[in-house]
């Protein structure tokens, strides 16, 4: 392993110099993710500008033995581009170019450091969109959307990221170039598209990505419902989905949130709602009117106390800026907050909901809750400060309690921000012994000197076997010797 | 753990230990797809019922040989489906062969594949170790999504057990019509057709004339009737359900059967028998007659210049040696790791979908 200072020395060959940083100062901005609770600087952070710098780096890498870890914009929420320390981050950024719209076929074809928003972007023009849209669009990139399988408000109807990519070109860790998926519509083989997207970038390397790109739907509505109780608009949203209705959008927040976010960004949410739904519908106006009467009357058929619907598009943008706006908002009640991300069946949202509120009480942290109520993905925003001693250590234990919750009910630790350093510990809860041993030899098949991204998403079992003797004694705090491998 | 699955945990354990290959059967009504192998059978035909039904989660959950018939019953009841339109190949199919085999019917290229409506699978592997994977909600990204992996996996990964899959409301009406057109018809119109964001749910080319179906709101589908210059197709259910069971005479003729994926948009590839076309020309099946003498090889040759895949799909299999094809060397050895990773000792299904896997 090379000291710190050889290191610069040690990729010279693999790129320009300039694009290898490895002082304190240069490498500062590495030192996390959007996950920013913990920090690491890494040997040094690589920088490529094209397929045969990422080749010769991860060449380099494989003969020195040295770990990578891939970023693209960083903006991950659970750590997945967390750096290790012995390792170098490798960041993908500067691959930003689409190298093909093709609007006939209805695909983008782009490098892995290309921003999601630009894509919708560069198809607008032919009247196409990419459909997934994770809240960090604007920043976030393509290969990191497909290292988290990310999602959005809209993927109750479009899909998450692995129903969108066709194509993908990775690097193994042996610096072989893989293609899998097609141009057209099925794979040969094993659908190793399933196990690339959201893999964390454990598996391999982004080099590029064939996307699906959608045609821009003709009319949108958005409807805004209240509720006096939060049952009533779950089971408002039940009865739409019932009714054979598929919303392109349907998000529910909670009374602290719509507070936060009118006094944020004054959308003008009814602050004296328990809850509210915001529905968004696609399509043509036929079916845009049929469907949005039964919206509106499963809304009032569960006690809606108000519906409100946007007819012009910037009142339809008003209603979704608050929607957009609950994280900074939150962000003005706290100087802190940790954002989780579990995803529950729907019918259980009411004994979830007031098992946080209790979890809430007995720590003496605020939590905010929005909700993609369509797919049932819960996040639970725990407020705190990380300059009050034992602040972010009770905001991790209510943290840790809701994803164990969230599995007990039937769901999953993770919805869309991936597991990284954050949820290793839920892990052992969601899976078994051997669950884990089977992840741990899918990641082999690929990775067999484990130097993509290790210890990331999957625990080791020792971790588990520790974790549960911490689990008996609620109160200890996870995350307490991070392990760096 | 239910008695049955724990009975097979114990049978595919004592295969593990013997070193014992398993023939996995559900059904049996898709045994001419991919490869015949001989292995002891291991039934999964008993294994049945729907396990968990939530029409408002979208989601069904069933063991694994329920047939596929009782879902789409069930489903049906409460006005909903699978989307991607499964063939079935007769009464007997199963969910689990459903899966296995991933084959998705006409609707697949507007409303999308199996796979892509996989949410969760509990499978037990070649070491006879039951696991769980995915679960009943959409989104979900913890730990490799092992689940969506074993549609098309054809067992050889893993047996599953118990299969949870998104289901979706059946559309509100449908409208089947037929136009005189050619393959450049096809090209130019469906791709205008889906930039004005029509509800097309399958197309169909076969000798000259193009069936398109469009599915969705009952006034909208009245306006585009009027609209577009085109006969109803008589009994539309039958007739789809004959597309996607290839079970119209263009295919059922046929000496072999050969299934082809690649871009819609790739010119006629000019053979000699006659090619049928769906998903807006991205699946084509070439029906070999008893006259066409082109050999697997030449076939073969000249898909992959087209940049497609090429299947033998019905037909004699002692033609080729890999009926569904062959990978790029790296991405072969990397499937071979993969099949140790969930069954190290190779007795599941072995060769069923490659002679070598």
């Amino acid at each position: 392993m090379p000291h710190s200072t050889e290191i610069s020395e040690l990729f010279a060959d693999c790129l320009p110099r300039d694009n290898i940083l490895s002082t304190i100062e240069t490498m500062k901005p590495y030192e996390c993710d959007g996950y920013t609770a913990y920090k690491t600087l890494p040997l040094a952070v690589l920088m490529p500008e094209n397929r045969e710098q990422i080749i010769a780096s991860v060449r380099r890498c494989r003969e020195q033995n040295i770990p990578i870890v891939t970023r693209g914009a960083g903006t991950g929420l659970s750590g997945g581009a967390h750096p290790i320390a012995q390792g170098v981050l490798l960041n993908l950024s500067k691959l930003n170019r689409i190298l093909e719209i093709n609007p006939t076929q209805g695909y983008a074809r782009v490098e892995p450091g290309v921003r999601n928003a630009a894509i919708s972007e560069a198809a607008k023009p032919f009247d196409l969109y990419y459909a997934p849209d994770p809240s960090s669009q604007i920043a976030c990139t393509i290969g990191g959307n497909i290292a988290e399988n990310s999602g959005g408000v809209h993927c109750l109807k479009y899909g998450l990221t692995v129903h969108n990519v066709m194509e993908l070109t990775f690097l193994s860790s042996d610096a072989e170039i893989i293609t899998i998926g097609s141009h057209h519509f099925e794979q040969s083989g094993y659908d190793l598209l399933a196990l690339l997207n959201g893999s964390e970038g454990m598996l391999g390397i982004v080099l590029e990505a064939k996307l699906r790109l959608l045609t821009i739907p003709p009319q949108k509505q958005v409807l805004m419902a209240a509720f006096k109780r939060i049952e009533d608009a779950g089971n408002a949203v039940a009865e739409i989905i019932a009714q054979g209705v598929i919303p392109a959008g349907l998000e529910m927040m909670d009374q602290a949130v719509i507070q936060a976010t009118e006094n944020f960004c004054q959308p003008g949410y009814p602050v004296d709602a328990a809850a509210i739904l915001l529905c968004e519908l696609d399509g043509h106006s036929e079916a845009l009117h049929s469907d949005l009467k039964k919206v509106e009357q499963a809304c009032l058929a569960n006690a809606a106390s108000s519906t409100q619907l946007a007819t012009s598009e910037a009142e339809q943008a008003l209603l979704w800026k608050g929607r957009k706006a609950a994280f900074p908002a939150i962000g003005q009640l706290a100087p802190d907050y940790l954002c989780m991300d579990g995803t529950i069946p729907r019918k259980h949202l009411a004994k979830v909901l007031s098992a946080i509120s209790q979890f809430s009480k007995e720590h003496g942290l605020a939590v905010a809750n929005v909700f993609h109520a369509g797919d049932g993905n819960l996040h639970p925003l725990i407020m705190y400060d990380a300059n009050r001693s034992g602040d972010l250590e009770k905001a991790e234990a209510i943290g840790a309690k809701i994803l164990e919750l969230c599995v007990t009910v039937g769901g999953t630790i993770t919805g869309e921000h991936g597991v990284g350093i954050e949820k290793l510990n839920q892990m052992c809860v969601q899976f078994n012994q051997h669950e884990l041993e089977q992840f741990m030899a899918i990641k082999a098949a690929f990775d067999e000197s484990s130097l993509l991204n290790p210890g990331k998403a999957i625990p080791t079992l020792q971790r588990c076997a520790e974790f549960g003797a911490m689990h008996v004694h609620a109160g200890e705090l996870p995350f307490k010797d991070l392990p760096r491998f | 753990m239910d008695t049955l699955t724990s009975e097979l945990v114990e049978q595919i354990s004592q295969a593990y230990h013997d070193g014992t290959t398993l023939r996995i059967r559900g059904g049996d009504t898709k045994a001419f797809y991919a490869r015949d192998i001989t292995a002891d059978d291991l039934q999964l035909n008993s294994l049945q019922g729907i396990v968990d039904y939530e029409p408002t989660e979208l989601y069904i959950t069933a063991y694994a040989g329920t047939p596929l018939k009782v879902l789409q019953q069930a489903l049906a009841e409460k006005q909903q489906m699978f989307a991607f339109e499964p063939p079935a190949y007769g009464d007997a199919a199963t969910l689990g062969g459903t899966v296995a085999c991933a084959l998705s019917g006409p609707a697949r290229a507007y409303r999308g594949a199996l796979r892509d409506s996989i949410l969760g699978a509990e499978i037990i592997n070649g070491k006879g170790q039951a696991l769980r994977f995915g679960g009943q909600v959409m989104k979900n990204v913890a730990g490799y999504d092992a689940a969506r992996l074993m549609s098309g996996a054809f067992g050889t990964l893993g047996v599953m057990t118990k299969i949870s899959l998104r289901v979706m409301p059946q559309p509100e009406a449908e409208l089947s019509l037929c136009f005189e057109a050619t393959l450049k018809d096809l090209q130019r119109w469906e791709p205008d057709w889906r930039r004005r964001s029509l509800p097309l749910s399958a197309s169909y080319l076969e000798d000259g004339k193009l069936y398109a179906r469009f599915s969705g709101n009952s006034d909208f589908l009245q306006k585009l009737k009027r609209e577009l210059t085109a006969e109803s197709v008589s009994e539309p259910e039958v007739f789809w359900q004959s597309v996607c069971e290839q079970k119209r005479e263009a295919f059922t003729q046929a000496k072999t059967l050969w299934r082809i994926n690649l871009a819609a948009d790739q010119a006629d590839l000019g053979l000699a028998s006659k090619t049928l076309y769906e998903w807006g020309g991205a699946l084509r099946w070439y029906a070999q007659n008893d006259n066409d003498s082109l050999s697997p090889a030449a076939l073969a040759d000249i898909v992959q210049k087209s940049g497609g895949q090429l299947q033998l799909f019905r037909g004699d299999k002692t033609q080729l040696n890999d009926p569904m094809g062959s990978l790029e060397p790296a991405l072969q050895q990397l499937h071979h790791r993969l099949k140790l990773a969930f069954d190290p000792k190779k007795i599941l299904n072995p060769g069923r979908l490659y002679s070598w896997c």
